[in-house]
């Protein structure tokens, strides 16, 4: 995502900003008056995958050690401190966050009907099922966010620890 | 079989651009006003829904998104516009007129009415992890212990427990940042409301939606330009973070009960 050097864009830049304001958006006004919507689910239903989970938090736990490690660089200089600096400021975290940038802004939807922080609509319900009155459906997304499957994960989780 | 595809619910008589931009679909066609029959305390139907034809079946794809988001901005230049949801097709026109110009027609005009003048902007606002990361260690001395011990061993358990403590940090870090950016934002609104998910360790600072008159002037002066100003002055105050400003949109997030000015609704903040 490119900072915004002028105040305002006045429109979203990237395709997935703009699936982010137009999907699951506006109100839904009969049953007989559906969707249909190709590719675009596909990728919403991609991104769910992404939502943090177990390695989230040993990537963060990665990254905590790839600072004391950077830290330690400055007190004993040695070898060729520039190229292990780049390698390890570079390396993971730009891999998994460029990996996760692009379909997480579609992932917002699952996430917030997941969180439940106010009127969203429900992301994986039909959208033929309007409500009889033009408003927003009531969420019923059962799948709990990322984090309590990835507790869960981090108790029976001992296999796939990638980057050990 | 051709059908229609709906785009929004407009003020009956709302201009369109000229000429009026093609519609989603292969091939697309022009837009157009679906108006309604005369409803019950209306000389005519006070509504009318923008529409395009459109072949069945209907397939639509990411560039179909963008161009319905198009039209949609299109029309908010001409007046306030309710959108309806991407994809709506409606069989025929007496169908849209059953459907949403009969009995709704009141409620939808009475919606408009509350909108005119309104427009969403969006702010976003994400940091980069590593210095979320940098601040919460040096915010808790406690956490150097767990990460000696972690840096010991090559138990994923214990390096889980690490990144999980550090990223519960991190939560609590943004959930901070974001009640101020709120404190600093919500003043310059009349509305505002969460987007998108925050109080996960992947998720930005703030996403976040605010509604706004579009034109100065206003007696509340919860205005665009006051928001931008405002804006502003958060970028400055917080070189940080990464803030993407976007507007002015149709009011997606507020096409509910609009509370009055000068009263900024207060969303449940849901950590």
């Amino acid at each position: 995502m490119a900072t915004q050097s002028i105040g305002r864009a006045p429109r979203p830049s990237s395709l997935a900003d703009v699936l982010e304001v137009v999907l699951d958006k506006g109100i839904v006004i009969d049953a007989y008056v559906r969707v249909a919507l190709v590719g675009i689910e596909i990728l919403t239903i991609d991104a769910r995958i992404v939502i943090a989970s177990v390695d989230t938090y040993l990537r963060f736990a990665e990254a905590v050690n790839r600072l004391d490690l950077s830290s330690r660089e400055r007190e004993q200089v040695t070898g060729v401190p520039g190229l292990v600096k780049s390698v390890s400021e570079g390396g993971s975290q730009y891999k998994t966050k460029g990996a996760l940038e692009g379909v997480k802004e579609t992932a917002q939807d699952f996430v917030t009907s997941l969180r439940g922080d106010g009127e969203r609509d429900e992301v994986a319900a039909r959208r033929d099922g309007g409500s009889e009155h033009p408003r927003h459906q009531s969420r019923d997304l059962p799948q709990g966010r990322g984090a309590p499957a990835g507790r869960s994960g981090a108790r029976s989780g001992n296999g796939s620890a990638d980057g050990a | 079989m051709t059908s229609l595809l709906l785009y929004a619910v407009v003020r009956d008589g709302h201009p369109l651009p000229d000429p009026p931009p093609l519609g989603l679909g292969d091939p697309p066609e022009a837009i157009r006003l679906v108006r309604g029959r005369a409803v019950a305390g209306f000389a005519t139907c006070p509504v009318a829904v923008v529409a395009s034809p459109v072949a069945e079946p209907v397939n639509l794809t990411d560039s179909d998104a963008e161009r319905h988001l198009d039209i949609l901005l299109g029309l908010l230049a001409n007046g306030p516009v309710i959108p309806l949801r991407l994809g709506s097709v409606a069989p025929d026109e007496d169908a849209v007129r059953d459907e949403i110009l009969g009995e709704a027609a009141p409620q939808l005009v009475a919606r408009l009415d509350a909108l005119d003048g309104l427009v969403e902007v969006h702010f976003d606002a994400d940091e980069d992890e590593t210095t979320a990361i940098r601040a919460v260690l040096a915010a808790d001395p406690a956490l150097a212990g767990v990460r000696a011990a972690a840096a010991q061993t090559t138990d994923v358990r214990t390096r889980i427990s690490l990144g999980e403590r550090v990223a519960d940090r991190v939560i609590m870090r943004r959930a901070e940042q974001a009640e101020q950016l709120l404190d600093e934002l919500r003043p310059f609104a009349i509305a505002d409301t969460g987007r998108g998910p925050m109080g996960g360790p992947e998720d930005p600072v703030l996403r976040w939606a605010f509604l706004v008159h579009r034109d100065p002037g206003a007696p509340s002066r919860r205005d665009l330009r006051q928001f931008d100003e405002a804006v502003e002055r958060v970028r400055r105050g917080h070189p940080d973070l990464v803030i993407e400003y976007v507007g002015p949109l149709p009011a997606f997030h507020f096409v509910g009960p609009v509370e009055p000015a000068g009263e900024p609704a207060r969303s449940r903040w849901g950590w």
